[in-house]
């Protein structure tokens, strides 16, 4: 077997791994709305026989409820949402992505365990039209949590996390930084190689590593093949997101 | 006979704000706390019949948590709450002294039974106490 297979084999277990990961945590996520919703419904329950005799502040109380159930259905939904578009990212290996969306979904699929380390990670999108970069969408998504996981392990707690997005016509940039992360631990030197090899899978680079600098920069450039695929002379924009 | 003082410890604050609002609805005096942190401090200020501590929690876990307030208060009846029980958290739980185990989303008239069994727990090991200690005094 060669290196690159071995290499490819080696990423396709991680690949599994994050999947397992995200899945579980989502799950988690789901199961609080889900509790909330049954505490709702329970209340609303233990309200209705002093609502059906007429008071008035019980049916007021009836009518929060109501809403504030529609806010954990609404919570819900937005988890099954990203969860879907999630799992069909790895649909292709090679599609063109908007960055930008898989960006936002990586950070979304961080905040459960960016709220367990009660740090605050910060989006910042750029504006405009759609970019789509040329890359494996699972692991363009992947790095980014990777790296989102990085600074977590390596950042006090209840510190900040800044996560952006440049784009121009050379392709996407990723910047994740912190004011606070400590100085590089084994952990983290382990957690870079994952990323590094992650992005190298996408084809792109890593640009700044934050053993410095509190800074981890890395490229994906449009159009360029992905370092795993097969060509294509063609490719259709929207791919990476499913449906 | 006083009414039953419970604490529930959960980082989930709007779930934890129902529970405690039907809890009280039957007649609990209830306090809340939304870190394990918090659920400890109120423990050595005030003394409850039981604790509902919920497992999974940012910063100080379930685990981390009830090991501090049986150290604080031995005698404590913890009920912990966890979103997917598991035969290890189980095992670890009871280990560790937790009383009952109950997986969310739980029945409020189970939740009850539970803090019921709790308190009559708490208040036998409370007699008991006081019995081995006039056994103990010498007699005039």
């Amino acid at each position: 077997m060669t290196a690159a297979a071995l290499n490819e084999n080696r990423l396709r277990e991680q690949d599994l791994l994050y999947f397992g990961r995200v899945l579980a945590g989502q799950c988690h996520e789901l199961v609080n709305a889900l509790n909330i919703a049954h505490e709702l419904c329970g209340l609303h329950e233990d309200i209705l026989p002093r609502a059906r005799e007429g008071h008035t502040g019980a049916m007021e109380k009836l009518g929060s409820l109501a809403r504030r159930i529609q806010t954990q259905v609404a919570r819900c939904h937005a988890i099954v949402r990203v969860l879907s578009r999630f799992a069909h990212s790895v649909d292709e290996p090679r599609a063109a992505c908007d960055a930008r969306e898989i960006l936002e979904r990586a950070v979304f699929l961080a905040a459960r365990q960016s709220r367990l380390r009660q740090a605050e990670l910060q989006a910042v999108l750029p504006e405009g039209d759609v970019r789509f970069v040329d890359c494996n969408p699972f692991r363009l998504q992947q790095a980014i949590h990777a790296g989102i996981e990085q600074f977590l392990e390596g950042i006090p707690e209840g510190r900040h996390i800044g996560v952006s997005l440049t784009l121009d016509l050379a392709g996407a940039l990723v910047t994740l930084e912190s004011a606070d992360l400590l100085p590089c631990k084994d952990v983290a030197a382990g957690r870079l190689a994952e990323v590094t090899a992650l992005v190298q899978a996408t084809g792109g680079e890593v640009r700044e590593t934050p053993e410095g600098g509190g800074r981890l920069v890395f490229f994906i450039p449009h159009g360029r093949r992905d370092a795993t695929s097969p060509a294509s002379d063609t490719l259709a924009p929207g791919a990476g997101g499913g449906s | 006979m006083s009414t039953d003082r419970v604490l529930l410890i959960d980082d989930e604050v709007e779930f934890v704000e129902i529970l405690a609002e039907r809890l009280r609805a039957r007649g609990l005096e209830v306090e809340v706390a939304y870190s394990g942190m918090d659920g400890v401090k109120k423990s050595q200020v005030t003394k409850f019949d039981a604790v509902v501590l919920d497992f999974a929690m940012p910063g100080m876990d379930g685990i981390a948590t009830l090991k501090a307030l049986l150290a604080g208060t031995p005698d404590l009846q913890v009920i912990l709450l966890t979103g997917q029980a598991t035969i290890k958290t189980a095992v670890d739980a009871t280990r560790l002294g937790a009383v009952d185990i109950l997986e969310k989303p739980m029945d409020i008239t189970t939740l009850m039974e539970k803090i019921r069994e709790a308190r009559a727990r708490h208040v036998a090991r409370a007699e008991e106490r006081i019995r081995k200690q006039m056994q103990a005094a010498p007699k005039p």
